[in-house]
């Protein structure tokens, strides 16, 4: 293990900056987000069907 | 499939909370759905198929939100560390089900009442680190790291849980940021709870019954949180989750003590 890790990197630059910032989602997160609902529901479907 | 709103709530609120510090989902919910007259084989294997869902998506938008950075070509240290302890969750996950489910059993009241001490200790020990060590704060300590990995995951084996407040702690103690920490810990669980997905299954080919009656309502609860809390992470200033780690850590401690004394 390095005595340096970058884990964190990111996230502490991003604190760096103000709140407003910060709550801004990029494009692609909010294309990710719609995907995420999309599984969700499979997901549900597949439970109605196999529970 | 039956939904309930009530157990929906629930799952979301401590989802919420699990997702953005890193632990609590079972200790907390666990003797709430037990009080409501669930049993631990509809709870168990619930959890364990819920946990995996929420903990790998929960640990995908913690990257997507640049709480920490996932990376496999070629691994990140973050990747490093998340597989590293989910080994060792992995190994102390099957020993546990297995020692429990096939009658071999320790003292029950010692071993939770050693890992609500410990957790107790662990979230003092976070808050008392704040008020006294500025410096050095996030210089890596693999050593330490690899201690408290080998702790949780012994912990977990011997069926005194704590896994999650262990890992978290142990994370930061080490010199992880806050933020990452969270994250870190739900991939690594995400991992445990595949592994005991796959136990309990191979239990339930030797007679073990399993009830997934509340899977669709825990499930809803922790899939909205573990698309939430990320966020929530993403926003709030780490400082706030500096103080509010080690504080609830030292309240599942305490109410782990109290559901010992007190059942």
């Amino acid at each position: 293990m390095p005595n340096y890790w970058e884990i964190g990197e990111e996230a502490r630059d991003l604190d760096e900056k103000t709140i407003f910032e910060r709550m801004k989602i990029e494009r692609h997160s909010i294309k990710r987000l719609a995907g995420a609902f999309v599984i969700y529901f499979l997901t549900m479907i597949s439970f109605y069907f196999l529970l | 499939m039956e939904l309930i709103l009530l157990i929906i709530l629930l799952a979301f609120l401590f989802e919420s909370m699990d997702s953005s510090s890193g632990m609590g989902f079972g200790t907390a919910l666990a003797p709430l759905l037990f009080l409501l007259g669930y049993s631990p084989l509809q709870v168990v294997p619930t959890f364990l198929i819920s946990e995996t869902i929420t903990g790998f998506v929960n640990a995908f938008f913690g990257h997507e939100f640049k709480n920490v950075n996932f990376s496999f070509r070629p691994l990140s240290d973050a990747t490093k560390l998340a597989l590293f302890m989910g080994f060792f969750g992995c190994l102390a996950i099957s020993i546990s089900i297995f020692l429990g489910y096939f009658a071999i059993k320790f003292p029950d009241y010692i071993i939770k009442t050693y890992v609500a001490i410990l957790v107790m200790f662990m979230g003092i020990v976070g808050f008392l680190r704040i008020k006294l060590k500025k410096r050095n704060a996030f210089k890596p300590r693999p050593k330490m790291l690899l201690a408290f990995s080998t702790l949780a995951g012994f912990n977990k084996g011997i069926g005194g849980g704590g896994y999650g407040p262990v890992i978290t702690m142990g994370q930061i103690f080490s010199g992880v940021y806050e933020k990452s920490a969270t994250a870190i810990v739900s991939f690594s669980e995400a991992m445990v709870s595949l592994m005991g997905i796959f136990t309990f299954f191979l239990i339930g080919y030797v007679g073990v019954e399993i009830d997934l009656f509340l899977l669709p309502s825990i499930f809803t609860g922790g899939f909205l949180a573990a698309l939430a809390a990320p966020y929530m992470v993403r926003v709030l200033p780490n400082k706030i989750w500096k103080y509010f780690i080690p504080i609830y850590a030292l309240g599942i401690g305490v109410f782990s003590l109290l559901k010992i004394f007190f059942p």
